[in-house]
């Protein structure tokens, strides 16, 4: 190849690289207050899962690290890929199912850290699932209803103290209540899943 | 599956709304997931007699259950507040204004802004801040960098409420109009003037007899000279008896008239490859017609400045031509039209019949140049006497990638620098606008102006 054909080459691949049509489209400019963008929460997403899982996991004798690992990146895999609410209760449910072995009786106090924990990867999947990567969240925004959910904590951990003195006494009443209590909050679920919507007047031209 | 007529998918259409047309609030899968974890981990843990399983789902349930019992009362309400006067280049800009309607409204509120040549911004804002006004409403100020002139697409805003993470409202959309940009001015001094000035006022002065500001002569008292006009020290000096009088005459004051044509009969930006009307072109970067429309805007703002009378000829769209006149009223319609100015179908393809310019009119002429009718244009209105100035505004252009299109363009620079030259070699000034050059467009406006008033033969 002779060099004026070696010097058109460079230069047909140096205006390729730096075509200025590929340059990225202009941004629409917003003034908000100071804001996070959306990778972030979804790298805060795909951090706290495996620390919830090796959590759950570390209490609990006789797991097979290989095991516990795959099902962790797994896991982690499925929610920094398709962080819906569906995704994140399963993650729940197998942090929950890594508990199963604690050995601690009446209840091991590891447990409420666990259930924050759990509490925020719920959080942390809604806002991964309702924000691009490219988009950007309020900070102001992420912290709508601390008090909500520093409430419900607080509820749980009160929940959990009282499980914790309750624990040793186990009665056959008490036992077919927990039960009705269970199946009465699944049929009211389900039902409220069925109904229909509110479906009002509403929007900015009702 | 088709519901009368529409393609309905998942119980929406195509256009994303509800097919079954319902609005407002309703419970979202995170509702549904954290009831049925819930009471998965409930059952989990009455079954196996551990409350530490059972405890895990509790706060999803509490939560859920919580936000069950606040079920948002009033729907989120978006405007968007847009000026209704034309914008300035740079400045299309809009405020959305948020009302989430009562303190059991919205608490967060999801953004899609999307505007034509830009990057969609997905947002997600309280929907209520300390900066909010007393009914709750959020201004949220937005701001497009678009250079483009003419009429321009503006924003498009889908919002959407959520409440507590678990109520959520239909989309609505709101904005989508289109907006008027008028091109900006760029300061300029002095213009070429004609070779005649007309009317009785004006800043210029003429070189007939009148009243004005410049003298002319000392001449004897005639019948009709005013009495103000005697010149008491020139009589006392030339006539120390007072047998004839003398007057100071002046030159008469006159304006001078330029035409602005503008070849907006095609609009051609820095990237070759949307010449054929392929591709999208950037709103970051101006086009020949944006180019045309700041030139002419800058010189007719110049021309209105000294008092002088302006007129615009479009030649795509002959029929509304706007005689010249002047002040300020006048100038925002020559701007006001400029910002119309548009390529029009077939409009490169017939032959453009040259404009009535009005006698001892300046003509300037914003083109491309990338065919032979400004140059047969500039021949016409040169034979009928009037000086003509030819504004380049071809953009600066990127890089031509291609073979193809870089012999095409070969072709097509050549045939230009060769229009060029023969404008050059008639005498008939060119003034580049595009990229660097603009900023020396002043410079030679004053060059030209100062040309003709030396040597008055001299006329562009």
């Amino acid at each position: 190849m002779t060099p004026t054909r070696l010097s058109r080459l460079a230069q047909r691949t140096r205006n390729r690289l730096t075509d200025p049509a590929h340059r990225p489209l202009p941004r629409i400019t917003t003034r908000t207050g100071p804001t996070l963008p959306g990778w972030t929460l979804r790298l805060a997403l795909a951090a706290l899962t495996p620390v919830l899982l090796l959590a759950a996991a570390s209490r609990t004798p006789g797991l097979s690290p290989g095991l516990v690992l795959t099902v962790t990146a797994l896991a982690t895999t499925l929610l920094a890929l398709r962080p819906t609410p569906a995704a994140a209760g399963a993650v729940t449910v197998l942090a929950a199912v890594l508990l199963w072995g604690f050995q601690t009786e009446p209840l091991d106090p590891w447990t409420l850290p666990i259930t924050a924990l759990a509490y925020l990867l719920t959080r942390l999947t809604w806002w991964a699932a309702h924000l691009p990567p490219r988009g950007h969240a309020e900070i102001t925004a992420l912290l709508a209803g601390w008090r909500r959910d520093l409430a419900v904590l607080t509820a749980t951990t009160a929940l959990g103290a009282l499980a914790l003195l309750t624990t040793g006494t186990t009665h056959p009443l008490a036992v077919l209540l927990a039960a009705l209590a269970v199946a009465g909050t699944a049929v009211l679920a389900l039902a409220t899943g069925r109904a229909p919507r509110d479906d009002g007047p509403t929007g900015p031209d009702a | 599956m088709t519901v009368g007529g529409i393609i309905v998918e998942r119980g929406r259409t195509s256009r994303g709304t509800r097919a079954d047309g319902a609005r407002g609030w309703r419970t979202t899968s995170a509702r549904t997931a954290a009831v049925v974890t819930g009471v998965l981990l409930l059952a989990l843990g009455v079954l196996a007699g551990r409350a530490d399983l059972a405890l895990v789902g509790v706060p999803g349930l509490l939560a859920t259950a919580w936000a069950t019992a606040h079920r948002p009362a009033a729907p989120l309400r978006a405007t968007l507040r847009q000026p209704t006067e034309p914008s300035t280049p740079g400045e299309l800009a809009a405020t959305l204004e948020l009302t989430p309607g009562s303190r059991h409204g919205a608490d967060v509120v999801h953004l899609r802004i999307s505007a034509a040549g830009h990057r969609s911004t997905h947002l997600a804002l309280a929907a209520r801040t300390r900066g909010s006004a007393p009914d709750g409403t959020r201004q949220v100020p937005l701001r497009l960098s678009s250079v483009r002139t003419g009429p321009q697409d503006t924003f498009t805003v889908d919002v959407r409420g959520s409440s507590r993470h678990t109520w959520e409202e239909e989309p609505t959309t709101v904005g989508g109009a289109r907006r008027l940009v008028v091109p900006g001015a760029a300061p300029l001094g002095r213009l070429p003037l004609p070779r005649r000035l007309r009317g009785l006022t004006g800043p210029h002065p003429a070189r007939r007899l009148g009243d004005g500001s410049e003298l002319r002569d000392i001449h004897p008292f005639t019948p009709g000279d005013r009495l103000r006009r005697i010149d008491w020290r020139t009589t006392a000096r030339r006539s120390p008896e007072l047998d004839t009088l003398y007057v100071r005459r002046t030159y008469a004051q006159a304006e001078a008239s330029a035409v602005l044509v503008v070849d907006s009969r095609d609009d051609v930006g820095p990237d070759i490859r949307t010449w054929r009307g392929y591709g999208t072109l950037r709103v970051d970067e101006p086009t020949s017609l944006d180019l045309a429309r700041h030139a002419a805007a800058s010189v007719a703002q110049a021309v209105v400045d000294t008092g002088d009378r302006v007129g615009l000829e479009d030649l795509a769209r002959r029929r509304r031509p706007l005689p010249p006149a002047s002040g300020r009223r006048h100038l925002r319609r020559v701007i006001h039209g400029l910002a119309l100015a548009h390529p029009t179908d077939r409009a490169t393809g017939h032959r453009v019949r040259p404009p009535q310019v009005p006698a001892d009119a300046v003509v300037y002429l914003f083109t491309t140049l990338l065919d032979d009718e400004p140059l047969r244009l500039v021949r016409t209105w040169r034979a009928a006497g009037h000086p003509v100035v030819v504004v380049d505004t071809l953009p600066d252009l990127h890089p031509v990638i291609g073979n193809h299109l870089r012999i095409a363009w070969r072709i097509t620079r050549l045939e230009r620098e060769d229009r060029l030259a023969a404008l050059d070699g008639e005498g008939v000034p060119v003034i580049r606008w595009a990229g660097s050059e603009r900023h020396r467009a002043a410079t030679r406006f004053e060059t030209l102006a100062r040309t003709a008033q030396r040597t008055p033969g001299r006329h562009p």
